[in-house]
Parts: C-alpha cells; sequence; structure tokens
C-alpha cells in the first residue's frame, strides 16, 4: 500500500469562491455583514428597522437565506431595499456559491452596504465564508444568556454582537451582566450593541456603527 | 447539519488526487477535522459511507483524527492551547490579541491505496 500526501482544505472550492467575492465588494466599494442569529432572534426585523433609519442615506442591499419562503424578503423589500430571496431547502447555512449568484442580481455599484442574512441557525454558518468584511452576531433576551457558553464558536467568530429585545429584560429570565461578562471573555475586543427593535432603545448606536464601518471602506 | 455536502466535497478531492496519481482501490482517507469545526464526525463517517456507494471509493475507509485547538499571541508570540472556555488571554503576557493558529481545519491529509494495479 503507498500513502499520498494531499494537504487540501476539504472546503477549499467554498473558500475559493469567497476570496471572489471579497475581493469584488473591495472593487465595488460595498461593506458587507453577514448577520446570523438563532431563528427568531429579530435578524430581519432589524433590517426593517435599519432600513426606516437609513433611507436617503446610506443604499444598501439584503440577500435572504432562508430554508424556505419569500416571506423576510418581501417585509424587507417593503421598505423600498433592493433584497435577494436565497431559499436553501434543507441547507442549514448559506455557503459561498450562493451569494457569488446572487449578486447577480444586484447593482453592486449602486450600494454602499450590503446585509447577508443567513440562515437562523448558530453552529453551521460559522463554518462557511462568504466573502464578508464582517460577522455580526444577534442574541435576543429570550433565547436565555447561556447561549456564549453553548455556542462559543460563533461567539469567538462574530466581533461584534447585538443583544436584540432588552425591552424584554423585566419579563425573561436574561443575566446582561452575566452575557457581558461571557463575551467579554471569547472577544474582549469585541462589540456589544444592546437594543431593542420595538422601542428603539440603542438603535442610534447600531445605525452610528454601521456609518462608521461604510466610512470605512468608501471606494 | 451540513456533513452531506462536506462529503461530496470530500470525495471529489479524493477522486481526484486518486486519477491523477494511479491510485486504485483507495483503501484509507486520512481526515484532519479540527475541533473547533463545525463538523460531526459521526455524521461525516456515515455520510461518507453513503456518498462512496457503487462509487470506485466504495471499498475505502474515512479515518479521522480530530486536531485539538492552538492559539498564538500576537503580542509576545507564544503558542498555546486554546482553552475549553473559549478564554481569548494570552497565559504568558496576558494580551487579548489572539489567533486561532489550529483547530478549525478540515483538511484532507494524505491517501492510502494500491498504485498501478491492473495498469499497464
Amino acid at each position: 500500500m503507498v500513502e499520498i500526501k494531499v494537504l487540501q482544505n476539504v472546503l477549499k472550492a467554498n473558500d475559493a469562491i469567497a476570496a471572489e467575492n471579497r475581493k469584488r465588494f473591495k472593487e465595488t466599494g460595498v461593506y458587507v455583514i453577514d448577520l446570523m442569529s438563532s431563528p427568531g432572534a429579530g435578524k430581519t426585523t432589524l433590517l426593517e428597522q435599519t432600513a426606516k433609519r437609513l433611507a436617503g442615506e446610506i443604499p444598501f442591499g439584503v440577500i435572504e437565506g432562508d430554508l424556505a419562503t419569500a416571506a423576510d424578503a418581501e417585509r424587507v423589500a417593503a421598505h423600498g431595499v433592493p433584497v435577494l430571496q436565497i431559499n436553501t431547502g434543507k441547507g442549514c447555512h448559506l455557503d459561498a456559491n450562493q451569494i457569488h449568484n446572487a449578486l447577480q442580481h444586484f447593482d453592486l455599484e449602486g450600494l454602499q452596504l450590503l446585509f447577508i442574512e443567513n440562515v437562523g441557525n448558530l453552529v453551521c454558518p460559522a463554518e462557511f465564508d462568504l466573502g464578508q468584511q464582517t460577522k455580526v452576531l444577534i442574541l435576543s433576551t429570550p433565547e436565555g444568556d447561556d447561549k456564549p457558553e453553548k455556542y462559543p464558536v460563533m461567539f469567538q467568530q462574530c466581533p461584534t454582537l447585538v443583544i436584540n429585545k432588552i425591552d424584554l429584560l423585566p419579563y425573561v429570565p436574561f443575566d446582561l451582566d452575566k452575557v457581558r461578562a461571557l463575551v467579554r471573555k471569547i472577544q474582549p475586543e469585541g462589540r456589544i450593541l444592546e437594543l431593542s427593535c420595538s422601542t428603539g432603545e440603542g438603535m442610534d448606536a447600531w445605525i452610528d456603527f454601521l456609518r462608521d464601518q461604510v466610512s470605512r471602506s468608501v471606494r | 447539519m451540513h456533513e452531506f455536502s462536506v462529503a461530496q466535497s470530500l470525495v471529489e478531492i479524493v477522486r481526484d488526487v486518486a486519477a491523477k496519481e494511479g491510485m486504485q482501490p483507495v483503501q484509507v482517507v486520512h481526515l484532519r477535522v479540527g475541533r473547533l469545526s463545525c463538523i460531526d464526525p459521526e455524521a461525516l463517517a456515515m455520510a461518507y459511507e453513503l456518498v462512496t456507494e457503487k462509487t470506485l471509493l466504495e471499498a475505502s475507509r474515512l479515518d479521522i483524527q480530530r486536531v485539538d485547538p492552538q492559539a498564538a499571541c500576537g503580542d509576545c508570540g507564544r503558542t498555546f492551547d486554546f482553552p475549553e472556555d473559549f478564554s481569548a488571554r494570552c497565559p504568558q503576557c496576558g494580551s487579548t490579541d489572539i489567533r486561532i493558529v489550529q483547530g478549525r481545519e478540515l483538511t484532507v491529509d494524505s491517501i492510502e491505496g494500491e498504485i498501478g494495479n491492473g495498469g499497464d
């Protein structure tokens, strides 16, 4: 029997396409955020609120990833945002090729910001590079304060954490200090934004974060 | 749960290398899977069996080696075992400029089999 060294990354095909996407984003000066969370944490609602506040200021687009339906795309499109829905079928995450194909439907030159709303899942999307410039994770208070310990890889991958639904803090068992401490341990230099899409509390800091990121990447 | 698509990518790599090197049959595929990768080795092994069924790789066995995570400090340069609690702080100098250098891989390390069997 003969042994042959291979030393090839199994995800190399995905990573090669992600690198192409990244190059394209850089050339067109579009800042791209991979937005991740569990189902129901408020990704789409945050995008809707963002659309209201950034209207006429920063042109942005959205790629929606879901197992099925175009419901999220319709919600975002209602705010005049260019949006494309990707249905992954049984796929638990978006991959770089799906993004590559979706980009054909966007006039990237006309955008400054692009959100990729990944499939609601705290595990698999961490594995697949899409070509994004940054990853933002949303954790909502009803999900519980044990999530950073249970899904550390995802928290480790995302330099920005949005803690959503802080208006529900009086009603749900969610120790904000505990979560801050857990996240600080995993991401000592990370950014934590606490907000409520319902009351608008904390939304200014989120919008400022986006303005800041976009202004750094203008072509 | 994406082990099935990962198994397909894996098979493509093994098939290409085996064809290029004239290896037939492939008997063992050595795969390195970092403990920080979101891959379940048992599910991957099962997916591999299904994907290779009735193919040239049917007789091959997947050997998965788990790789422990390691991190490197950007300040003092020390490499250390990345702790299970994901604490991102250098044990030597306390810096938080930490980079994970091992433990996320999903790499085909090598393949074993016969070369020149039934060939010229």
